[in-house]
């Protein structure tokens, strides 16, 4: 039951009190205005949220100007009628509504003898502002990365995309956290089952608060078991416009710098922005290293151990009898040395993180003085085993992406055990649950292993990456009729070479047939 | 009535296919021309099968004839799953995991297998798409690099080729053959190109496994195959790269052919639900089929742990880089010119893990043990001889008298006595156990000796016996005579053909000299 916006203030200032009792951040403003300064009016907003009122160069402030010698019938139609002089406004009619706008940063404006309240943005609330994005680096291209706000980070994606073909939804999410999510895609590109889906997903779950993509991402994931992610995360304006326009849809969450993308395949994730700004060779090649750096990251360690153990025959005799050396003394069998090892760069990992930017640096010195080389001396593991770790650990860092990054570092422990408790058969066997876990795994209803098809982006754009020129297709699941991202231009009729063929075709047929 | 489609007969194939292979590899019986009818029937069989199962009608007489053949195809498939997971298991015990029990991988590749039982066709048939191409690569490039062990002396034998080889040369690709199974029962139906992509698939199939037998004639002749356990696997045996990077490549190719069992056995259990599916019968729930997950994950965990950590690291492998082999008094009489890697002996003594090749006791076997050089690293060289009825009692002796694990793998000379040489009764058996043993390098250089203990107690300094006679002919530029490799001797003495001219080395001042 929703409770209107009353034409006497003393019932609207009731009710607000009543709702915002013992917040001692809500302002609760009486103000006059109009002819006389006899018409009454309660304004109320977040403390951080509004400048000073009384400065003229503030929005409320000019409006209360414009307001000033109003009689109350005339004050009434300037407000009805939106000639408030102000470039954003909204009309809440319900005080349910009227607070939720208070809540978001805008400043509520009620008007004795209007059954309208006023709501009007200004300074919102603090937040980061638009700066360099850390968390995914490139060379060339862009270096914005999205802000906390999601009204900033909308307009960062509308400025690369300057059409009316890209849709924005807003809704608010979250029972107490009421935070706004919003929703980005091309109408023309999106397959309207995603959006469906993500509708679906949204409405089948009520959370108290939400203050990240990351939250969302877990409740609408189909397979909530697997560690691979089903959303692809990015913190950048530019890669999320690129995404868009494969007919992916993006969502930003308030307070959050990362937009999540989907449908997610498994090739995206080792995808980078800066691939199509470089040239054909440099990207095929830098896929190449990334692909076998996943591969290393998951199956090295793995590796080393079925060879160490079971399969001693594969490396020459001399390279053996050095690691066997190395071996020699070490107390705890390879098994053992490797997940100490493992473990232990992962807390050197998880330290490093969360301590502060200073110490971090000195966390990883001290972790590879103590695991690097006092462990070493003290013969508590060999030599081989660091070099194996610190490789592994290296290829898990060019993964471009944190999320399969993690979850390489997560799958890395079973192919451990397999390795080392049944040699390459165990890692044969593994492949094969992790391939059959893979093959079935769905981002909104998008096989995440996709098969190529022709001219279709998977056919050319995933290890190898075609030159510019070739990669004419968007991905499969992108309507046919839209399916074509590059052409030629004709230079005769001025569109494009395949549209003027298609019509030359036409009218040869048509004069044909009036022959 | 229900269309069939037109590439049902190539699933009909796929289903003999894996029938010939079990019972013509295995039964001698269904060898020659009674496999080739075994093929035939098979596939008469399984089309009368389908063709009742596919045209049965809602007429009761007809779809319960229709049923009851859906109804024998499962019990069939069934069957050929058992049998294929039979043989992996074998393969996998005989070549990949030293001393395990064939029995025990089979429990585990059940486990393995179970995890992926309730996948919807689609899945399978995603995996099927992906994984082909990377097997038919792989298995191409072992056939090209096979081709380089051809020895065309043996093309006069072609004709005399046993059925039961071709059955054997299928054994490599046995998940490819299986692919035809899922690709025969295409989901969507209707009209198609044809020949389409899985024709050619098929006949790529076919000619591949047609060089394969060729090729397998070619390296081992006709009869040298039968001396071999695993003919197709022992021929990965004497694969070899250029450089000295890694020097074998057969457990890499072995454990491909274990993932495309596990894919050709995940297939077959597919197609099985399928069936069941065509049925009406019940399946797998969603939460049924997550609640087997776990269970089969747990079960699987404890298996492994249960076994133990079966395997002898490399410090506590002894590796024997030349052996030299005499006959005297009915018995064989073997010098392991082995090397400990250093430290090892000391230390490595008492903790040496369980698994088979352990020592049963602590007796110290390195009696006249002297310091030699592996590629510049010291180590102990061992000059123990070992006796017995038969070559597997030798191993056995080492076995019971040392505390090191004799590794085969790294052998790089074979130095064989002149007695041993002119009694073929002794040397047969010999060769033969030599041929079953997987472990052995089959790309070693062979010697014959008129003295082998002289030789194989002659102080080298700080060079191996190993080391020295492979250096012999990696150090000549103008090279006038060609080595000998194990794998040549076996095979020519496998086909009765005892003229292959073994280079002879004899002791001159202490060093030794090729003659």
């Amino acid at each position: 039951m929703q409770t209107p916006v009353s034409m006497d203030i003393r019932e609207n200032k009731a009710y607000v009190e009543s709702v915002c009792a013992d917040c001692v951040d809500i302002i609760r403003q009486e103000v006059h205005f109009g002819e006389g300064q006899k018409t009454e009016g309660l304004l109320v907003f977040v403390e951080v949220t509004a400048s000073n009122v009384l400065l003229q160069e503030s929005v409320m402030g000019r409006l209360f100007a414009r307001l000033d010698g109003l009689t109350p019938e005339a004050l009434t139609t300037v407000l009805k009628e939106n000639r408030m002089g102000v470039s954003r406004s909204k009309q809440p009619a319900t005080m349910e509504e009227a607070m939720t706008g208070m809540l978001t940063g805008d400043m509520i404006l009620f008007v004795d003898g209007y059954d309208r309240a006023i709501q009007l943005a200004d300074k919102g609330y603090p937040g980061k502002p638009v700066g360099n994005c850390e968390a995914e680096k490139v060379i060339r291209g862009s270096s914005e990365g999205f802000s906390d706000s999601v009204k900033t980070n909308e307009a960062l994606v509308r400025k690369r995309i300057r059409s009316t073909g890209m849709k924005v939804l807003e809704l608010q999410q979250g029972l107490r956290s009421n935070t706004t999510i919003a929703i980005l895609y091309m109408e023309e590109l999106v397959d309207p089952s995603f959006l469906e889906q993500l509708q679906n997903g949204l409405e089948k779950y009520v959370i108290d608060g939400l203050f990240d993509g990351g939250t969302l991402e877990q409740l609408l994931e189909k397979d909530w078991i697997s560690p691979f992610p089903q959303f692809q995360s990015t913190q950048r304006p530019d890669r999320t416009a690129m995404e868009l326009l494969d007919g992916r849809v993006a969502v930003l969450c308030d307070n959050s710098p990362t937009a999540l993308l989907f449908p997610a395949g498994f090739s995206s994730y080792l995808r980078v922005s800066e691939d199509r700004y470089n040239r054909f060779e440099l990207v095929t090649f830098e896929r190449l290293l990334r692909y076998g750096a996943m591969l290393a990251a998951l199956l090295i360690s793995g590796l080393y151990l079925s060879v160490i153990n079971f399969h001693t025959q594969i490396l020459p005799t001399s390279l053996l009898l050095s690691l066997a050396e190395a071996r020699s003394g070490v107390p705890f069998p390879a098994l053992v040395e490797v997940l100490i090892m493992e473990i232990s760069f992962e807390m050197i990992r998880e330290a490093g993180v969360r301590m502060p930017g200073p110490l971090s640096g000195t966390i990883g010195i001290v972790g590879g003085l103590i695991i690097g080389d006092a462990a070493v001396s003290a013969n508590l593991v060999s030599p081989m085993s660091v070099i194996v770790v610190a490789f592994s650990a290296l290829s898990s860092f060019a993964v471009p992406d944190e999320e399969l990054s993690a979850a390489l570092r997560l799958v890395k422990y079973p192919f451990i055990l397999l390795g080392g408790f049944l040699g390459l058969a165990g890692i044969a066997g593994g492949l094969y649950l992790l391939g059959l876990h893979l093959c079935g795994l769905e981002s909104f209803g998008v096989p995440y292993l996709r098969i190529s098809k022709p001219k279709t982006q998977e056919s050319n754009d995933r290890v190898w990456r075609a030159p510019l020129r070739f990669l004419r297709y968007r991905p499969y699941y992108v309507s046919r009729d839209q399916a074509i991202r590059l052409r030629e231009k004709d230079e005769k009729t001025g569109g494009s070479k395949e549209n003027g063929r298609k019509n030359r075709t036409m009218q040869k047929r048509s004069q044909g047939g009036r022959s | 009535m229900r269309r069939e489609h037109h590439l049902q007969p190539y699933t009909y194939l796929g289903i003999a296919e894996g029938f010939f292979l079990l019972l013509t590899s295995q039964i001698p019986a269904f060898g020659g021309t009674s496999g080739a009818i075994g093929v035939a029937l098979a596939t008469v069989c399984m089309c009368v099968l389908q063709r009742l199962w596919e045209n049965r009608t809602e007429e009761s007489g007809e779809k319960a004839r229709g049923e009851l053949a859906a109804g024998v195809m499962i019990v069939w498939l069934l069957a050929v799953f058992a049998a294929v997971l039979w043989l992996l298991s074998k393969v996998t015990a005989d070549w990949v995991l030293e001393g395990m029990d064939w029995r025990f991988a089979l429990a585990l590749y059940l486990f393995f297998l179970l995890l992926g039982v309730g996948r919807r066709s689609a899945v399978w048939r995603r995996f099927v798409y992906i994984s082909w191409k990377w097997l038919a690569v792989i298995f191409t490039g072992l056939l090209v690099m096979s081709a380089r062990q051809i020895d065309l002396s043996y093309a006069g034998l072609l004709l005399e080729v046993d059925i039961r080889h071709v059955a054997q040369a299928m054994l490599v690709y046995l998940g490819l053959n299986w692919y035809v199974l899922m690709l025969g029962n295409p989901s969507n139906r209707g009209r198609r190109r044809w020949p389409g992509e899985k024709e050619w698939l098929y006949l790529a199939l076919g000619v591949i496994q047609i060089a394969f037998c060729l090729l397998l004639t070619l390296v081992y002749g006709a009869s040298g195959t039968a001396y071999r356990k695993w003919p197709t696997v022992s021929l990965l045996q004497g694969l070899s790269l250029p450089g000295k990077f890694i020097e074998r490549l057969d457990v890499f190719w072995v454990a491909a052919l274990i993932f495309s069992g596990f894919l050709a056995l995940g297939l077959i259990l597919g197609k099985v639900d399928e069936l069941l599916g065509s049925l009406h019968l019940p399946r797998l729930t969603e939460e049924a089929r997550r609640i087997k997950d776990v269970a089969a994950l747990i079960i699987l965990a404890a298996t492994v742990l249960i076994y133990g950590y079966s395997c002898v690291e490399a410090q506590n492998r002894s590796y024997a880089l030349a052996m030299c082999v005499d006959w005297q008094d009915d018995e064989y009489k073997v010098w392991f010119l082995e090397t400990v890697p250093e430290g090892g002996s000391g230390e490595g003594g008492g903790k040496s893990s369980g698994g088979q090749g352990e020592s049963g006791g602590s007796q110290d076997g390195s009696g006249g043990s002297q310091t030699v050089s592996e590629d510049g690293k010291s180590a102990e060289d061992q000059e123990e001889c070992y006796a017995g009825a038969a070559f597997q009692e030798v191993l056995d002796e080492f076995a019971r008298s040392n505390e090191h694990y004799l590794d085969l793998g790294h052998v790089k000379v074979v130095v064989l006595d002149d007695t041993l040489l002119s009694n073929r009764p002794a040397a047969e058996p010999f060769f033969a156990e030599l041929a079953a043993l997987w472990r052995m390098d089959e790309n070693s250089f062979v010697y014959q000796c008129k003295d082998v203990r002289e030789l194989a107690e002659a102080d080298l300094g700080d060079s191996s016996l190993g080391d020295y006679l492979s250096g012999i002919y990696e150090n000549q530029q103008g090279q006038t005579r060609e080595p000998l490799k194990l794998r040549e001797l076996l095979t020519s003495w496998e086909n009765k053909r005892y003229d292959k001219s073994i280079p002879e080395v004899t002791l001159q001042a202490g060093r030794p000299c090729l003659k």
